[in-house]
């Protein structure tokens, strides 16, 4: 079993001549709230209808659960998806719906009631469970649709904007409903409203045309700014060139907190080729707490300068968390830093396969308490792989200096 | 089994929201009232005939619409001439030994049977798919068992309409007709709906086959109504279809003896379920 609930590669879906999906690359880990950020017609959707099986991808791979693509068979219960902009049936009423339902899950009879019951209570409409649908208001259709995702608990859920068409006290209970499951199941929400995401979502990824050009935890990608800011920001620059430019946020405040804290950081680079160290080494005074870093591109680099050992890359490869591993502690030891951060992925657009995609990148954060690595599929081209493993590496090492924490790396 | 349940759940999810819904609800009540309207007629102008055939014969009047069909029909050179006009002897030898009134009623459930069917099924598919109601059908039950419990659901819609018009048009006969006669016309008219049902089943997989290649109701409708003129005129023009089509088989359903009725009834469900997977086939490779 992966550590992530949902993994795409390079998925493409098309309507005629037109790549709505153009490569969407995205690994959402276990356990995540992750927040779809993006323009109108950036592709948020059409992932979520193609992830849940109602689109038809023209490639690419979904690993949903662990389990491969949705296939109701196996994911029934598992998984539950909020389309957009999709009625339930007017003549049912909530509880009778939501009681068949909860039968096609796979629950008795008994526990379909209970959970009806349970989730109707949640979305403050157990009054209305036996109205019919069609004399419900537009709101309360909304926590109707809401609420048939949580019936049953099911491991990973979609929801496409969510809170749409919520009156304000309505939307902060289903705001507090939605926190109260961070942790215990995997949700994506796809929203327009950032304010929300923030609020909601321990993980953001930003979508442009059809592919993911960003995704980092929540607080390594706005580091106390806003959301709205940073995705401004992201949308004001655009292309490649700007998603290149060296996160200076980042290595700010990483800069300001070693220093803070008296610590000294250095890098093992692979694929960022020493984006790490350059975007670090561009803020004024990094000098007392950077120490120096080991641009390990070459197997032989990474073997004879960081102390890599043959049979881990003959074994595992130089892409994988041993090898992140035997890199974060070699840096540390070489240079004696107080933290050490190593990565060694596949920026492409060549070199990728199935199990090794375009994308993967392998973090490895060393400290005086041991090494811990992390694993991150970065969608984009090149460029933007490079730039997001930059930034979560800066990430990474904010948070083991004792800067906020960030779920992913679970430091 | 876990799929066989997963279809019945759908099937019943179906079959309690189609008789909810207010355009089935104002069908039935039509189909109902059809079936009630025409059995009164059909009585009332038995009646004339037989008060014509008692004044022009100068037979005994027996006060009671039937008596003199029943009679009529039991007379040889009657039959021979109704025989004439039925082209299958087999099928003619059958339903001469019926009670005039409950064939009336078979065939105003056979002829209405598919209209019935076009209008109120075949826009389910293409209305879910339209509105996003299948979007939470489908990721908990597979694209065939959502078909599979779309008919079951319809079928069962189907058999509900044609009980329901069985025993409406039995009270109008219970009412029209002698105690003793309309007595003995309910099980063979619970029968014929039976025999009706299981026409519709080929009508109800050629109507929702249809309803999954588009979005929109009304062409589903549309293409459920051109089918029914296709089935009825085609046949004429190149007799080998009649093997494809659901009228073509419907004549054993009119026989008495098992055989024949088990065949058709088996030659009616295949052809609904293949009409059926058909559609399933092409919209499997859909966007839903």
């Amino acid at each position: 079993m992966t550590g992530f609930a949902l993994e795409t590669r390079n998925l493409v879906k098309r309507y005629g001549r037109r790549r709505v999906l153009d490569g969407f690359t995205l690994a959402v880990p276990r356990g995540a709230v992750l927040g779809l950020v993006g323009a109108n017609g950036a592709g948020k959707t059409t992932w979520m209808m193609t992830v849940a099986g109602l689109l038809r991808p023209a490639s690419g791979t979904i690993d949903m659960l662990g389990c491969g693509p949705f296939d109701a068979a196996v994911h029934a219960g598992r998984f539950a998806l909020l389309p957009q902009d999709s009625e339930l049936p007017l003549e049912a009423t909530p509880m009778g719906l939501f009681y068949r339902f909860g039968r096609l899950q796979g629950l008795s009879s008994e526990t379909a009631r209970r959970s009806a019951c349970d989730v109707l209570k949640a979305v403050n409409l157990a009054d209305r469970a036996k109205s019919s649908i069609r004399s419900l208001s537009h709101g309360m259709r909304t926590r109707v649709r809401v609420a048939q995702c949580f019936l049953g608990n099911p491991e990973l859920v979609l929801l496409d904007e969510p809170l749409n068409g919520l009156d304000p006290l309505e939307a902060d209970r289903l705001r507090r409903f939605l926190r109260a499951r961070a942790g215990k199941q995997t949700i994506v929400i796809s929203s327009h409203n950032l304010h929300d995401v923030e609020q909601l979502c321990t993980h953001v990824a930003f979508v442009e045309n059809g592919r993911v050009v960003r995704m980092d935890t929540l607080n390594a990608l706005t580091h106390g700014r806003s959301l709205e800011s940073v995705f401004l920001e992201q949308a004001g620059v655009g292309g490649s060139a700007g998603r290149l430019a060296p996160p200076c946020d980042s290595a700010e405040r990483l800069v300001a907190k070693l220093k803070e804290r008296g610590l000294t950081c250095a890098t093992a680079e692979s694929c960022t080729g020493g984006g790490v160290g350059s975007a670090i080494t561009a803020v004024p005074g990094s000098s007392a707490v950077f120490l120096g870093g080991v641009i390990s591109y070459a197997n032989e680099v990474k073997r004879d300068v960081l102390g890599v050992p043959q049979d881990v890359l003959d074994t595992h490869g130089a892409v994988s968390s041993e090898c992140a591993e035997r890199m974060a502690a070699g840096v540390r030891n070489l240079l004696k830093a107080d933290l050490a951060v190593s990565l060694t992925g596949i920026a492409g657009p060549d070199g990728g396969s199935a199990e090794k995609p375009v994308g993967l990148v392998w973090f490895g954060l060393a400290t005086k308490d041991g090494v811990h690595t992390e694993k991150m599929i970065f969608g984009g081209d090149r460029a933007s792989v490079r730039a997001q493993a930059v930034t979560h590496a800066l990430g990474l090492l904010h948070s083991a200096a004792g800067g906020s924490p960030t779920p992913s790396s679970k430091l | 089994m876990r799929s066989l349940m997963r279809i019945v759940q759908t099937a019943l999810c179906e079959w309690e929201n189609a008789l909810r819904s207010r355009r089935a609800l104002v069908l039935l009540l039509l189909y109902l009232a059809s079936a009630v309207l025409c059995m009164n007629g059909t009585i009332s102008a038995l009646g004339k005939m037989e008060q014509e055939l008692v004044r022009v014969l100068k037979l005994p009047d027996s006060g009671q619409t039937g008596v003199v069909s029943e009679t009529l029909w039991k007379s040889k050179s009657f039959r021979s001439m109704v025989a004439a006009s039925v082209d299958d002897r087999l099928v003619f030898e059958d339903i001469s030994k019926r009670h005039p009134v409950e064939l009336l009623y078979a065939w105003f459930a056979f002829l209405c049977a598919p209209i019935l069917v076009v209008l109120v099924s075949g826009t389910r598919v293409a209305d879910d798919l339209r509105t996003g109601v299948a979007r939470y059908m489908l990721v908990r039950v597979t694209r065939l068992e959502w078909t599979l419990g779309k008919y079951a659901g319809q079928a069962l819609m189907i058999a509900s309409a044609l009980a329901v018009s069985a025993v409406g048009a039995w009270c109008v006969a219970f009412w029209r007709l002698p105690a003793e006669t309309a007595t003995r016309l309910f099980p063979a008219m619970l029968g014929w709906g039976a025999s009706a049902l299981f026409y519709s089943l080929a009508w109800l997989g050629l109507a929702l086959g249809l309803s999954h290649l588009t979005r929109s109701g009304m062409r589903a409708t549309a293409f459920g109504i051109l089918a029914i003129g296709a089935c009825s005129v085609l046949p004429h023009f190149f007799p080998s279809i009649e093997l494809f089509v659901p009228s073509g088989a419907r004549m054993g359903l009119w026989r008495t003896s098992f055989t024949p009725q088990a065949v058709a009834v088996f030659h009616l469900v295949t052809l609904g379920l293949v009409y059926l997977m058909a559609g399933a086939a092409v919209f499997a490779r859909r966007d839903a």
